[in-house]
């Protein structure tokens, strides 16, 4: 490397080289210190001398040479880390200098920084400063949150860091810390939140507002509702369905007036299409949750309630004072009735004929389960059942006495609940941990699963046509459409956990009806953010079935069945003391309907 | 020229400070000048006197203070002794101060005040040259002679030390004891009695009666336990 | 008259950063000018004197101890490094050593002359300033640094910034060195020798005050000695022990001082000279 070249190259700062190398001449080698320059003169004798520029040196001689004035070095550390874990890059430009006004600390700059022959870079000093400037930004940032250092001036806080530190590591390697030039903090990724978060404030605002626009509207829908002259109008005419017409007119116009001419003008349609019409308008209006159609959620009537106490199934009929008793040879934990009844117990589904023998369906194994069969469905040849000890078992209805076989035990047992089974159309449903399976009822094909987020464990589960929902033990209702069940939507949260979930169909209007073991079965009109609360008089609920014209629910003690009128929530129509029969409390429950007149 | 003065100040004789000034001078004016430049030298002297005194009463005080924390016999009778030797300079000083200067000054005061009247009053002619030049010779030399003679009336005589400790030696030491007595008083802190604090009585609480418990009705019991 | 003169114990007042480094300097520099003045060199092994120009002398640093700094900086001081460093004083030592072409031969070594500066250089980090005079062990370190041959006759100033302690002038003489004892005293350069004919004019080298320096320490020191005056105990010896200067010098500074100051008169009936106070 000739001085020529050392001179031009901004990248290299020192220079060691010898009068051989430098000198001119035959006999005589003398060397000017260039300008900007300073040398460290090695003499052969031993002796040490500091040069400035412009001085000449001569004899026999090793020189160190190093540029004067400040450097300026650019440092950047890519993989620093929050406080709150977000990647941070830190770019740091300093300004250092190589220390040459006294003779022993440019002494301790060649003995310690410049032990190698040649030149030095400002390579060699970043690699020299590099671990010690990470160490102090590392420590920086890694105390404050992303939102404190992303495209945040930091310069005065690490300029103070800096310069202490810098000094003690300059200190004794012959050079000196002149300042920090600039800084600056950026995290791709709390930037990529930021504009998510930004994104998600901007829909929430605007679905805010399209909500409260609902609002207004449905406000308006009610205000109808309860204007004297609508009121009036409306209770002459005989025909509930030119009713729903009207009021459906009346959603679709946000600017229509209401006269008694244009009511009987508009009365030109009939049927519950009007009714599915004005339902659909205030479906539109609130929002997309999934909603079974018209035709899958039918109007039907309670015939007879069946509550499992103990051994024995009462049969309550309305109308007749003392329920009927059907004994099973054990405690039974679930109900059901599919043209016949059904029961669960520890170990065993039963089956009650016509002709009254009971015919025992046993679970595989020995086990000595805590619980029992939860939830019990027939559909064709087969018998289905769930317990959160065993999972989905199924026999075969004509063969009484075989074991049962445990269906996708994969899926059940790494969960500690399996609930719910149930049978809708061709295919059977049901609930392990917090996940909901549907699957075909002959096929045995792989289930389809239907998940939550976050996800709760599933306590219980309502299918209808197209549509399912869940309630969890975190109280939220989840509910899709059958055929995405990837898009789950939240119908629901509650504080408490979901106990029973039943769909009715009240006053033409698809109800989910839910308990939660407070002071009322609640019944939330499908599509809408409305709830009828079948108040219990002071009593927990637990256990509910409803029908179009009835609502049943056990109370938390297992103690009294309570029935409502579904046009009367505001308390029970009749409560029966199971407790005084049976003296073993109310484990389920189940209405048996017929489909109503109506429907 | 002594003669004037004595008329002029109504006296019968001329102290004995000023009377070889005044011997010396031809005149009023020049007597003035003597006895002016005869007061500053002995102003001067008074203020060097004074200053050295000074130094003489810190150094005591010092060695006082060094001498109450010494703990030795020997090292305390040593620095009495230096006391002693101190005090002794300091007091012929003083003397010096008293008996000389400030007497010198107060009367070349009064004579300065009393001719400088007179001479503004008389404005007499002032002598020639030659007359004053001899005249201001013959004052210096009076002047000379006159404090070699106030030096050899005031010289203090310097006897050899007696080894045995001395009355005033003995008291200097227990000044030291004294001064050191004062500063552990000093330092003694005052304990008072503090009086007794009354104990409060716990006043008496009388248990509150149990209220009977409730009835709680146990819940039924099931032979299917409910799944969690 | 029996002398009952106490001698009182000084404190000696703290020296800071940069105070001993001025000093350090300063010595260094008297020292070599010192040499620069000298043309030979006596060498009392051989007892012959050696030319001491530049042709046959030849300078090196010691070992440089600025690192020993260095590192109890680094470890003291917790910021302002190097602003300390460039404060303290680094106990530099020069060697000029006197070679001897023989004839026939190769240059040998003759003769050094050493100086050597110490400090309490801990203290002077952690206080900025000490008092501590330096101990025998300190001494014998810069000894042991400078005289490292035999057949070397080595003549070793130490200087110290903040005095010696009065054991260390129990170890000024060896075999093969004599040491020249300096440090400042009462604001003036002072120097002891140890009592030893092989000094000659050596002492020279280590004589780190000019004439009108060390009179004009005198008058300064005078100055501040009323009392010793009033007493009549401002003798030339009093002097010599508190400054180390030569009786000729101080008796013409008594002179210069008594024809100065009218109330002040040099008392030369006995010897030793005093100074004492006149009011005449």
């Amino acid at each position: 490397m000739t001085l020529e070249a050392f001179l031009a190259d901004r990248n290299l700062l020192a220079l060691k080289t010898n009068s051989a190398a430098l000198g001119k001449g035959l006999f005589r080698r003398e060397v000017t210190i260039p300008l900007h320059t300073s040398g460290l003169v090695f003499h052969s004798d031993g002796n040490l001398a500091l040069l400035t520029e412009g001085r000449k040196v001569d004899g026999d001689f090793e020189i160190v040479l190093a540029k004067n004035g400040t450097i300026v070095l650019e440092l950047m550390f890519p993989d620093l880390r929050s406080s709150d874990s977000f990647p941070v890059s830190a770019t740091v430009r300093i300004a250092v200098s190589i220390d040459t006004r006294r003779i022993d600390v440019f002494k301790d700059f060649v003995a310690s920084l410049f032990t190698f022959p040649g030149t030095l870079s400002t390579r060699d000093v970043k690699t020299f400063l590099a671990p010690e400037l990470k160490r102090v930004l590392s420590e920086l940032i890694s105390a404050s949150p992303a939102e404190q250092l992303h495209r945040k001036d930091l310069s005065r806080d690490v300029d103070g860091r800096l310069a202490p530190t810098l000094e003690r590591l300059f200190f004794g390697q012959g050079l000196r810390y002149e300042k920090l030039v600039d800084s600056s903090f950026l995290s791709v990724d709390f930037e990529s939140r930021q504009k998510a978060d930004a994104q998600r404030r901007e829909n929430e605002h605007r679905l805010s507002e399209e909500r409260d626009d609902k609002e207004r509207q449905l406000r308006r829908f009610l205000g109808f509702l309860e204007d004297p002259q609508v009121k009036g109008i409306l209770e002459t005419l005989p025909d509930d369905r030119i009713k729903g017409l009207i009021l459906a007119e009346l959603l679709r116009d946000k600017n229509a007036s209401i006269t008694a001419e244009e009511l009987i003008r508009k009365s030109a349609r009939h049927g519950e299409e009007v009714v599915q019409a004005i339902l659909e308008s205030l479906q539109k209006l609130m929002g997309a949750t999934p909603v079974p159609s018209h035709a899958q959620v039918v109007a039907e009537s309670a015939e007879r309630i069946f509550v499992a106490a103990g051994s024995t199934v009462y049969e309550v009929r309305p109308g007749e004072p003392e329920p009927a008793e059907h004994r099973f040879p054990e405690a039974l934990r679930s109900v059901r009735f599919s043209a016949t009844l059904l029961g669960g117990s520890k170990r065993a589904v039963y089956v009650l004929s016509p002709s009254g023998q009971v015919l025992g369906y046993p679970l595989p194994g020995a086990k000595d389960p805590r619980g029992g069969v939860n939830a019990i469905a027939s559909g064709g040849p087969y018998l289905f059942a769930t317990h959160s000890e065993y999972g989905l078992a199924r026999w075969r209805a004509a063969e009484p006495g075989a074991p049962g076989e445990l269906l996708y035990s994969d899926l059940t047992l790494r969960n500690k609940t399996t609930r719910a089974v149930q049978i809708s159309g061709d295919r059977i449903f049901f609930a392990t941990g917090s996940e909901v399976y549907a699957s075909s009822l002959h096929d045995g094909s792989n289930p389809v699963r239907f998940g939550s987020d976050p996800p709760s464990t599933v306590t219980c589960l309502v299918v209808c046509g197209s549509a399912l929902f869940a309630g969890t033990e975190d109280g939220s209702i989840w509910g899709w459409d059958a055929a995405e069940p990837d898009r789950p939507s939240l119908v629901a949260r509650k504080k408490e956990r979901i106990v029973t979930l039943r769909l009715a169909k009240i006053g033409g209007i698809p109800h989910l009806f839910y308990s939660t073991r407070d002071l009322a079965v609640r019944a939330r009109a499908l599509g809408l953010n409305l709830e009828i609360a079948y108040e219990s008089g002071g009593a927990s609920v637990d256990f509910l079935d409803a029908a179009s014209d009835l609502v049943c629910a056990s109370d938390s003690s297992g103690r009294k069945l309570l029935v409502w009128k579904s046009t009367a929530p505001a308390r029970p129509d009749i409560e029966v003391d199971i407790w005084r029969q049976a003296g073993k409390p109310i484990l389920d429950l189940w209405m048996k309907k017929v489909p109503s007149p109506t429907s | 020229m002594l003669d004037k003065i004595k008329r002029m100040f109504g006296i019968k004789e001329v102290p004995d400070v000023v009377l070889p000034l005044y011997r010396g001078a031809k005149s009023k004016q020049e007597a003035l000048i003597l006895l002016k430049e005869a007061l500053r030298r002995d102003e001067s002297r008074r203020r060097r006197a004074m200053q050295d005194l000074e130094v003489f009463h810190q150094m005591e005080d010092e060695l006082l203070e060094e001498g109450k924390q010494e703990m030795t016999e020997n090292r305390r009778l040593m620095l009495a002794r230096r006391i002693k030797e101190i005090r002794g300079k300091a007091q012929a000083l003083n003397n010096r101060i008293d008996t000389i200067y400030n007497k010198r000054i107060q009367v070349f005061t009064q004579h300065i005040e009393s001719l400088q009247t007179a001479v503004e009053i008389e404005a007499e002619p002032v002598p020639d040259s030659k007359t004053m030049e001899e005249m201001a010779i013959q004052a210096k030399k009076m002047v000379e002679d006159l404090d070699k003679s106030a030096e050899l009336a005031v010289g203090i005589s310097t006897n050899p030390e007696n080894a045995q400790i001395d009355e005033e030696e003995r008291e200097i030491m227990r000044e030291m004891e004294r001064r050191a007595d004062v500063e552990i008083e000093k330092e003694e802190p005052k304990i008072e009695k503090e009086a007794p604090k009354k104990v409060q009585e716990k006043p008496k609480v009388e248990p509150k009666a149990r209220e009977a418990p409730k009835k709680v009705e146990e819940p039924p019991e099931s032979e299917i336990i409910y799944e969690e | 008259m029996v002398n009952s003169r106490v001698y009182r114990k000084a404190e000696p007042e703290p020296v800071d950063r940069k105070t001993a480094l001025v000093r350090e300097e300063g010595f260094l520099e008297r020292f070599t000018g010192n040499i620069n003045n000298t043309p030979a060199i006596f060498n009392p092994l051989d007892g012959k004197f050696y030319d001491a120009s530049v042709r046959n002398r030849v300078m090196r640093t010691l070992d440089d101890r600025s690192q020993d700094v260095k590192v109890l900086i680094r470890k003291h001081a917790e910021r302002d490094l190097m602003k300390t460093y460039e404060e303290m004083p680094k106990n530099p030592g020069v060697v000029f050593e006197i070679w001897h072409q023989q004839m026939f031969a190769n240059r040998q070594l003759r003769v050094v002359a050493a100086a050597a500066s110490t400090s309490p250089t801990e203290e002077m980090i952690r206080r900025g300033s000490s008092a501590n005079p330096a101990r025998p062990e300190d001494l014998k370190r810069v000894v042991d640094l400078v005289a490292s041959q035999e057949g070397v006759f080595y003549y070793i100033g130490a200087f110290s910034t903040t005095g010696w302690t009065e054991p260390c002038r129990q170890l000024l003489v060896g075999g093969n060195y004599l040491v020249a004892l300096s440090d400042v005293a009462h604001g003036a350069w002072r120097t002891t020798f140890a009592p030893d004919a092989r000094w000659r004019s050596s002492m020279r080298l280590f004589d780190l005050a000019t004439d009108e320096e060390k009179i004009e320490a005198i008058r300064a020191f005078a100055r501040r000695q009323t009392f010793a005056l009033l007493m009549d105990e401002l003798t030339e010896d009093y002097v010599y022990e508190e400054l180390g200067y030569p009786i000729p010098v101080i008796r013409e500074a008594f002179e210069v001082i008594a024809s100065e100051d009218r109330f002040v008169r040099l008392e030369t009936a006995e010897v030793p000279y005093r100074l004492i106070r006149v009011y005449g």
